[in-house]
């Protein structure tokens, strides 16, 4: 009795919760996230970052129901502002990069431009990220009508976020719009050798995807600075290696 | 204003599901039933792995096996030219293959219960196995078949992790009620998804109801 209420004790030792920085982050910020945070804690020994991927839309909603992550960074503008509007936040929202749209198509490309491409009597299927919830969806959807196929929305594939619109484009053999960022990762790197092309979408087609960040209530001071990090000219080095631009 | 499409195919999913599954199971046990087989440890084991696996992890595999690239996908589409991943029958086979220990348990669990000397008695009286298993067996397996039938429906009901994975939620082929209601949880609309969530909760309360019902203690006349 004795022995397995202090295994009890112990297992309960193991188990409790890391006092961490806690970092609610869009899904397309997965494959560039790491190097940041390598690069900060450089800078930083003691700051413990723990990332929680999922898309915008879902964080917001997990966000406004009080869950405790320090900082939440968005693929958009639009939900962190419905975050500080509703009294989440400790500061108005930054910006942090704009992401670069993708057309990205598993076999190579016989036209020269993305609206050949659509226009093509053979198109079919193809995968767009959620555009309720996932604002590259929203810009794959925003380009579509900008180039009057709107029509083709009855073939999109719609994928829950960036990560499984990846999944969804490499293990269904579809094309589909994707992030420059998410092209920059090791599995697309090995799907284009295996001859795949993308393209990359002419940004006036698309409102600008700015990405903004805001430190949520309650967080420590290394979310502060994380913050303020990820506007320093040397992480926008490292953004624009992993595929996003600045205006 | 409220999209009741995803119930629908929801409730679409769970009939085909069903159907493909009493077709498959209900043969396969009587198959071994008869021939007095018991399963092995590791068909054992095989058909109840479903039930263990997280549903992400299994569909994950079911979409790298319908998958064009290769293996089984591949042979479909370069023969048929068909293409299973992010379609309705995809995810009517990617159920089947999460739910069938749901069919398959309960039937198996009746037929043990069947004593063999009723059996030997059919056929002493001159009956072959097909009138045996119309006459005897399928009339004693009766309200296995029907629980069998309402858990297999209602677990596909509330399926979700699989077809997130397989379906690809194209309205009116896999967007069944399960990841409509993830999708209006994450655009915020609760109030759609209360009333969604109350509706899967009836039909699936009701359902277990049924199967209490039909399992309730009951005199022999």
């Amino acid at each position: 009795m004795k022995k397995s209420l202090m295994l009890l004790l112990l297992l309960a030792g193991c188990s409790a919760p890391l006092a961490g920085t806690r970092i609610a982050a869009a899904a397309n910020l997965g494959p560039v996230l790491p190097e940041l945070v390598s690069s900060f804690q450089a800078l930083h020994p003691g700051a413990r970052l723990e990332i929680s991927l999922a898309s915008s839309g879902m964080l917001t909603a997990q966000i406004l129901e009080g869950a405790d992550y320090d900082i939440f960074l968005s693929a958009d503008t639009n939900f962190p502002w419905e975050v500080y509007r509703q009294g989440h936040a400790q500061e108005p929202p930054f910006v942090y990069a704009l992401g670069i749209l993708v057309w990205l198509s598993p076999a190579p490309l016989q036209q020269a431009t993305l609206q050949a491409v659509l226009s093509d009597p053979g198109f079919r299927q193809f995968v767009l990220a959620n555009p309720a919830t996932a604002p590259y969806g929203a810009a794959g959807l925003e380009v579509l009508s900008s180039l009057g196929s709107a029509g083709l929305t009855n073939q999109a594939v719609y994928a829950q976020n960036i990560s499984q619109a990846v999944q969804y484009i490499l293990t269904g053999v579809l094309p589909g719009f994707i992030p420059l960022s998410a092209v920059r990762t090791p599995a697309v790197s090995n799907f284009l050798a295996s001859g795949a092309e993308y393209l990359i979408v002419d940004t006036s087609l698309y409102s600008p995807l700015r990405q903004a960040g805001v430190l949520l209530k309650g967080a420590d001071n290394y979310a502060r600075l994380f913050c303020r990090y990820l506007q320093s000219a040397e992480a926008r080095e490292i953004f624009i290696r992993a595929g996003y631009r600045y205006d | 204003m409220i999209e009741w499409q995803p119930i629908l195919l929801s409730v679409k999913l769970s009939l085909a599901t069903t159907l493909v599954l009493m077709a498959i199971c209900l043969p396969l046990a009587l198959a071994r039933f008869y021939r007095g087989l018991k399963w092995g440890m590791w068909a054992e084991t095989l058909v109840s792995l479903p039930l263990l696996l997280p549903p992400t992890v299994l569909g994950f595999y079911i979409m790298l096996l319908l998958s064009p690239q290769w293996g089984p996908g591949a042979w479909l589409e370069q023969r048929f030219g068909l293409r299973l991943l992010f379609s309705f029958p995809g995810i009517v086979i990617a159920s089947c293959i999460y739910t069938f220990p749901f069919m398959l348990n309960p039937l198996r669990n009746g037929l043990q219960k069947i004593p063999r000397v009723l059996l030997e008695a059919s056929w002493t009286l001159g009956d072959n196995r097909s009138q045996t298993t119309r006459r005897v067996v399928l009339p004693l397996l009766r309200d296995h078949i029907i629980t069998a039938a309402v858990t297999t429906f209602a677990h596909t009901m509330g399926e979700f992790g699989v077809i997130l994975m397989v379906g690809g939620s194209i309205p009116g082929q896999t967007r069944v009620a399960s990841i409509y209601l993830f999708e209006l949880v994450e655009t915020m609309q609760y109030r759609t998804a209360h009333i969604y969530s109350l509706v899967l909760l009836a039909v699936s309360a009701g359902l277990l109801l049924l199967v209490q019902w039909v399992q309730r203690p009951r005199r022999r006349t």
